[in-house]
């Protein structure tokens, strides 16, 4: 499923990033690479999604609809 | 020395950028880019510094023109002599992540260690020294919002400089290295990097895990999907309301007291005189009065963007704002558009990416300002008495529908050059300004466009004294005798005059083909506040029984069958056409000349095309 379908609260792993390799590695070096978890911790509006990243889970990114439109996810 | 003052962004950069150099600072171009640098002294115990506030940047692998700007100045930095890296203990990670990147380039680092405070109040004890021996590079515990005396900071610069082997450095081996060549390693290393930073955060011992945040209950309703953007709406009318109420005051101060004491000082009768009171003077009230809406201005983005509401802002709007090619960011200074374009244009550097940042800078000078509201009151007032407040209310619907007109042009021919991107952005925890750092830099700022923007302004209101100052050839006044040079009681009998005739010509089209309009329409072109005093001086209003508005109504009805068209024409055009001088020459300021040229010629052409097609199109019905 995709990013975009999550709703507040929900755990998820990254499954597939399906942007152009620069916005991939961008993700990554937040922590949002494939195989990485995170929690949704706020949904904005229009779409974004506030995540919970990091390496120890304390840094808040901010991703919009476009992009969450693009990240594969699996439900934990 | 020379420092660069490299983190990524928020993390209290531009905060302890402001508290080393004060007023010592400016702003400039990178070579070639608009991207905004920030150049300062500090005046150290020892000697002066010279800093440079790069761009706030995540990864060398940089994905916009001002991660890129912040990336060259580093991986080609035989300029830079030492890189004072500022890092927020609070959310580490990113900093981190950017520190081991710069220390692939062998360039000496100090870490400024930033929010240690919000760490203490929770309960953790950090220890200068362990960051030290844990990030390999000294560090230094600051608060930029409060201390004063970076003695500390300054030893330690000397210190590491002093015992770095300059022939170690990797620019200084002959191989200097070029952004591209960054990015690739940058690409190639990212599980590396992640792990080192997710060891030395654990070392650190700065991890809250995750726990819940003050921010983030704040989030709740700050990015909430239905209250956020209403929040938002409200704070930057709020903004708007609060930086005209106080800028009002000092404003009525400049033009109504110190202007007129000052002229009346200059009230001898020789044209000397008359050119320091009607040409300088004029160009010196003209740049005061924008001086207070400027500061409050500042103050305000300042307070927004420290306490970390600027970077959800961008959350909130960036849909929307993406439409027409806008960061989120962008709605701020738009919304401030409608008080002054001036600081508006300014308020621009919030914007990260710079062609968003240059798209707003060309949208903004179609925000209805308040001076072109005395102007819209004064012709509404005259021509359309009775329904005034629903033309009033249409002009700034239109001035909405125009902006997002040309912000979808201006998209569309940018296509080719850029695929929709992902809007991705680290927020940071919500904290309370430094007011010492804020004002400081307010006051800088302003006087940077005092310094920068009076020398062009004060020089076209002296021309333009001068063009009404010389008397056309055989004209004569109401008493018959010879005009002399700076004494034409009338302005059409001036080369002023001449020129608002033949430019008259231009808006036969339009609907409004009369000089005493087109002279105020060239005075409005220099600043929208003198188009009333011009068409009363052109009309020689105070000295005639008919008021204004009925000698308006009568040039109209001279010029069009369709008096209330070719007024509705007009008011069009004093909407879309260029806000001021002052505008242009800071957007050229803040951009350079083409952009400033550029703005010039999209208001005109638009101003010219719409006033054009809704005469035309009116006079068929």
């Amino acid at each position: 499923m995709l990013m975009s379908k999550l709703k507040r609260g929900d755990n998820f792993r990254v499954v597939a990033i399906n942007l152009a390799d620069a916005f991939k590695v961008r993700l990554a070096e937040m922590g949002l690479g494939v195989g990485t978890e995170h929690t949704i911790m706020q949904r904005s509006a229009f779409g974004a999604k506030i995540l919970e990243s990091g390496v120890n889970g304390n840094e808040r990114i901010a991703v919009d609809a476009f992009c969450a439109g693009k990240v594969e996810v699996e439900r934990l | 020395m020379k420092i660069a003052l490299a983190g990524v962004s928020n993390v209290g950069k531009s905060t302890l950028f402001n508290a080393l150099t004060g007023l010592k600072q400016r702003t400039v171009n990178a070579p070639g880019t608009t991207v905004k640098l920030e150049v300062g002294v500090w005046r150290g115990k020892t000697e002066p510094h010279e800093i440079i506030d790069l761009p706030g940047f995540y990864s060398f692998a940089t994905i916009s023109l001002d991660e890129q700007v912040a990336s060259e100045a580093l991986s080609g930095g035989k300029h830079i002599d030492i890189i004072l890296f500022v890092l927020d203990a609070t959310r580490p990670a990113k900093s981190l992540y950017l520190l081991k990147q710069l220390k692939f380039f062998k360039i000496p680092i100090v870490v400024a260690v930033t929010m240690v405070d919000i760490l203490e109040r929770r309960g953790k004890l950090l220890d200068e020294k362990h960051f030290t021996q844990t990030l390999g590079h000294p560090c230094i515990f600051l608060n930029p919002k409060r201390d004063t005396d970076f003695t500390e900071l300054e030893a330690s610069l000397h210190a590491t400089l002093s015992t770095s082997d300059e022939e170690e450095r990797y620019i200084k081996k002959g191989s200097l290295c070029v952004a591209a060549d960054v990015a690739k390693i940058a690409q190639k290393n990212v599980q590396d990097n992640l792990d080192w930073v997710g060891k030395i955060e654990q070392e650190l011992g700065v991890s809250d895990g995750r726990r819940r945040t003050k921010s983030d209950i704040l989030d709740r309703f700050l990015l909430h999907p239905l209250f956020g953007p209403l929040i938002f709406l409200a704070l930057m009318l709020l903004c708007f309301v609060v930086i005209t109420t106080c800028a009002a005051p000092f404003i009525d101060f400049f033009g109504e007291v110190l202007g007129p004491a000052v002229a009346n000082l200059l009230v001898a009768d020789n044209p000397v005189v008359k050119l320091l009171r009607d040409g300088v003077l004029a160009g010196v009230i003209t740049v005061l009065t924008f001086v207070p809406t400027m500061f409050f201005t500042f103050i305000f983005l300042g307070v927004l963007d420290s306490c970390g509401v600027l970077s959800r802002a961008a959350v909130v709007g960036d849909r929307l704002m993406r439409k027409v090619g806008l960061d989120g960011r962008a709605l701020m200074p738009l919304i401030l558009g409608y008080g002054c374009n001036l600081p508006a244009i300014s308020a621009t550097r919030i914007i990260p990416e710079s062609s968003a940042r240059k798209t707003a800078a060309l949208l903004i000078p179609f925000t209805l300002c308040s001076a072109r509201l005395a102007v819209f009151i004064t012709i509404i007032d005259a021509v359309f008495p009775e329904s005034a407040a629903l033309v009033l209310f249409g002009l700034y619907l239109f001035s909405i529908i125009i902006i997002i007109l040309v912000g979808f042009v201006l998209k569309w021919l940018q296509k080719g050059k850029s695929a929709e991107s992902p809007f991705i952005v680290s927020l940071p925890a919500y904290q309370v300004p430094g007011v010492k750092q804020l004002l400081m830099s307010s006051v800088a700022k302003v006087g940077e466009f005092v310094k920068d923007a009076s020398a062009i302004i004060i020089t076209i209101t002296c021309v333009c004294w001068f063009l009404q100052a010389v008397p056309l050839p055989g004209r004569v006044s109401e008493t018959g005798e010879e005009y002399q040079f700076a004494a034409v009681d009338n302005v059409h009998d001036s080369v002023f005059g001449v020129a608002a005739d033949s430019v008259s010509h231009i808006f036969v089209p339009l609907g409004f083909d009369n000089w005493q309009i087109s002279s105020s329409l060239i005075s409005g072109f220099i600043a929208k506040e003198a188009f009333v005093g011009t068409l009363e001086q052109a009309y020689q209003a105070p000295s005639t029984e008919d008021g204004l508005g009925k000698l308006l109504n009568n040039s109209l009805a001279e010029t069009s069958p369709k008096p209330r068209l070719a007024a509705l024409s007009l008011l069009l055009f004093i909407l879309l056409y260029t806000p001021c001088m002052a505008t242009i020459v800071q957007i050229a300021k803040e951009f350079n000349k083409r952009t400033a040229a550029t703005s010039l010629l999209i208001s005109l052409t638009t101003a010219y095309l719409v006033s054009l097609l809704v005469y035309q199109i009116g006079m068929l019905f």
